[in-house]
């Protein structure tokens, strides 16, 4: 099998020298380059697109979350994951909008990080409890939804309702007769119908404008 | 004009008039002005004809309705125009005139120089002016005053005459007598004085004199005014030449004859000498001005006064008044009082508003500051713990060694445990994390942080909030930490498999459940003096902030705890 590719946009330099180390131990995983700012990885990502990038957050200069919209508009098929120092919900949940993959904690172990990378087309990292509780919330809220496409699907919104009570993927596995496979790809599914709302959201507001 | 005798008393103008020139006349409308007088006390014009008021230049309409004639405030000078029907007239002001105010007139008694050619060198004239010390009422009341004036004859006078003269202006009027002139020259050596002129009689023919006895004649525009009359004198009649001018258009004039006047010596002094009585005054309209009235009300009254002197009893009167200045007014200072305290007051709170919004706004600057410092710190700190945790897991994972890889796992958890706290740390400084949604978020994500790596279950309840309410810090920090001193103890010492977690929220109290399925406490005091602690820790923390803290425990079946607090 092709190694999965992956572009490394961090600014702090040891951090960076860490996870080159975590991915170079890994076969199946090649690095191809790293990156230190957003504007770096604006110019050189569309040049050379990777399968994963592992984008943080908190990047100087123009924010990765914002880079992150601009490079998931120029690339759909690169994943991009990022990567948060804290849990925190509001940036979290601002990047899953903006159409991340999913997020990694960076103090997270070796093997949560080349999982996630493998796994990135199954949601990357497990979403938190409180992550899927503001997804909830989000998908509650009484925006109009374009089309029915657009909105959860029943099994979609009792895997997240599940998450957001506390459930992790197995034991949400466990209760609906599923695999924890499954459950990954229906909260990738939703993140990307997430994605795909907050996208529709800012155009009509822009139209509104 | 002959010679009248008559007693003249008390006369009004008009009677006088009448009786001069036609005494039947006169008696016949006598009764007239009587029948009138005594039916129709109005029939004299009113105040309203007789007096104009005038404030500086412009006149003040005395309206009929009011009984005082207003003023402007700022008038420098009120000015009476006093028109009377023509007459003497008196006038006061009351307060401000020291009694009734009359006009004198100007009458004269003079001697004229003359030239051989009987051409006028030069004249010289002693007035009779206001009243005479001897002047009682009436011409026959009264005792007349010796004159004497000195004189010295003009180059190129030859010879004099003598004249008396009702006419300073011919607005002059009133009563006019002498008597006994006598005209002497002085000798060098102390002789006899040598009497150029004496008189009376007069008009009497045939008079022995040492001197000639020229007679008088009448004069003026109106003679007709001009009279010789016999009064009665202490010492037998006595004879004078009286002018009695009425007339505010006219006057009269006796004096003898320039021919034939006694000669002079230029160069030589003369003794003029004669007996005078007067009563005269002005007739005509006359101003009555008053400067800088202080404020008040003032009546003006103007009283006709006969030809001789005496009061009428007819009288006008206006009414004014001066209003205070308005700097004066009791009401002004008042506004102007009120105005200063409102104008204070607004300036007062002005002042306090100014004040609070610049320390709101320091305050403010320095929350941001402090905000500034702990995101920073929290990022620097973050970055360099994440790097502690993944060295650590990375060397965790490369090492052979159970030990090592057991102090390698504990340092990555604290990093990871260091990481968490920090971030709830900040969590707390910043200030937008001030509502309730922020507060529920943030205790589930700790719940379930808590929950992750012990494996237990975690079951979170938690409402999405309708309302979104202002926390206050404390309050935030409280809760918090005695949430977490809750779910760590479940964790820790219930060997529970599921913890509960449910937080409710309505518009008056938080509500917030933790439960567990553990093994519960034993209905005794806790033996574990930690634990104890613990749960008076919690308690009081929920006591400072006026919240509720209740456990439910029962030996083998698990505890749940309860936390309630107001939210207002």
């Amino acid at each position: 099998m092709k190694p999965k590719t992956v572009v490394i946009v961090e600014d702090d330099e040891r951090l960076q020298k860490q996870l080159i180390k975590i991915l170079e131990s890994a076969p199946d995983i090649k690095c191809l380059y790293v990156l230190s700012s957003a504007e770096e990885a604006l110019v050189q990502i569309p040049q050379n697109a990777p399968d994963v990038v592992l984008m943080d957050i908190n990047l100087p200069g123009m924010s990765g979350i914002d880079c992150l919209a601009e490079l998931g508009a120029q690339l759909p098929k690169t994943e991009i994951v990022m990567l948060t120092a804290y849990e925190e919900e509001d940036n979290i949940f601002r990047s899953l909008k903006a159409g991340a993959s999913g997020y990694l904690l960076k103090s997270s172990r070796a093997d949560v990080l080349l999982d996630a990378i493998r796994d990135v087309h199954s949601g990357g990292a497990p979403f938190s409890s409180h992550i899927a509780r503001k997804v909830v919330q989000y998908f509650q809220s009484e925006k109009q939804i374009a089309s029915d496409n657009d909105k959860l699907s029943p099994r979609e919104r009792e895997i997240l309702n599940l998450i957001a009570t506390g459930y992790v993927y197995k034991e949400a596995a466990e209760k609906l007769g599923i695999s924890s496979e499954t459950v990954r790809t229906y909260v990738k599914r939703i993140c990307v119908k997430m994605h795909v709302r907050s996208r529709a959201e800012a155009i009509s507001k822009y139209r509104a404008r | 004009m002959g010679t009248r005798e008559c007693f003249i008393k008390r006369p009004a103008p008009i009677i006088v008039m009448l009786h001069v020139r036609a005494p039947r006349l006169f008696c016949l409308l006598l009764s007239i002005p009587v029948v009138l007088w005594s039916q129709e006390p109005l029939r004299y014009p009113t105040a309203k004809h007789i007096i104009e008021v005038y404030a500086d230049q412009t006149q003040v309409p005395i309206s009929s309705s009011g009984p005082e004639i207003d003023i402007p405030a700022d008038t420098q000078q009120v000015r009476f125009l006093v028109s009377p029907k023509p007459g003497r007239v008196r006038y006061q002001l009351e307060r401000t005139d020291k009694g009734w105010q009359q006009r004198v007139g100007l009458m004269y008694f003079g001697v004229r120089f003359y030239n051989q050619k009987g051409d006028q060198v030069s004249q010289e004239t002693f007035l009779a002016s206001g009243k005479s010390d001897g002047w009682n009422g009436s011409l026959e009341n009264s005792t007349f005053s010796q004159r004497r004036e000195v004189l010295t004859v003009p180059p190129k006078a030859d010879h004099l005459a003598v004249f008396m003269s009702s006419a300073g202006p011919s607005s002059s009027v009133g009563i006019f007598a002498i008597s006994k002139v006598k005209i002497t020259r002085t000798t060098a050596s102390g002789d006899l004085p040598a009497i150029l002129m004496s008189s009376p009689p007069f008009f009497q023919e045939g008079q022995d004199s040492l001197t000639s006895a020229p007679g008088w004649l009448a004069g003026g525009i109106h003679p007709s005014m001009a009279e010789a009359i016999t009064l009665r004198g202490p010492a037998g009649p006595l004879p004078a030449l009286a002018i009695v001018d009425n007339d505010i258009t006219a006057h009269a004039d006796w004096y003898t004859p320039n021919q034939n006047g006694p000669q002079v010596i230029p160069g030589e002094t003369l003794i003029v000498q004669w007996d005078e009585l007067y009563n005269n005054g002005m007739g005509d309209p006359l101003w009555a001005s008053y400067d800088h009235l202080a404020p008040g009300s003032y009546r003006f009254s103007v009283q006709d006064v006969s030809l001789s002197g005496q009061p009428l009893p007819e009288e006008y009167s206006v009414r004014i008044r001066i209003p205070l200045p308005y700097w004066k007014n009791p009401w002004f200072w008042s506004g102007c009082i009120a105005a200063a305290i409102a104008l204070a007051t607004l300036i007062g709170r002005h002042l306090v508003q100014a004040n609070i919004r610049s320390q709101l706004e320091r305050a403010r600057l320095i929350e941001q500051e402090r905000m500034r410092i702990a995101r920073d710190l929290h990022d620097d700190l973050g970055a360099r713990l994440s790097h502690i945790s993944l060295a650590s897991s990375h060397a965790e994972n490369n090492s052979s060694n159970d030990e090592s890889r057991g102090s390698f796992r504990e340092i990555t958890e604290m990093a990871q445990e260091l990481a968490t706290s920090l971030s709830e740390t900040v969590w707390m400084l910043n200030p937008k994390n001030d509502h309730l949604e922020s507060l529920v978020d943030f205790l589930c994500r700790m719940v379930s942080t808590l929950c992750k790596p012990t494996g237990v279950s975690c079951r979170i309840d938690a409402v999405p909030l309708v309302e979104n309410i202002s926390v206050s810090n404390e309050v935030r920090h409280h809760i918090s930490l005695t949430v977490k001193e809750a779910v760590t103890n479940a964790l820790k010492h219930s060997g529970a498999t599921e913890i509960r977690f449910s937080i409710h929220a309505d518009a008056r109290a938080l509500k917030i459940t933790i439960a567990d399925n553990g093994a519960g406490l034993p209905p005794a005091p806790a033996q574990d003096t930690r634990q104890g602690n613990g749960m008076a820790n919690m308690s009081q923390r929920m006591a400072s902030i006026n919240g509720h803290f209740g456990m439910e425990t029962q030996n083998g079946k698990g505890t749940t705890i309860t936390l309630e607090i107001p939210l207002d």
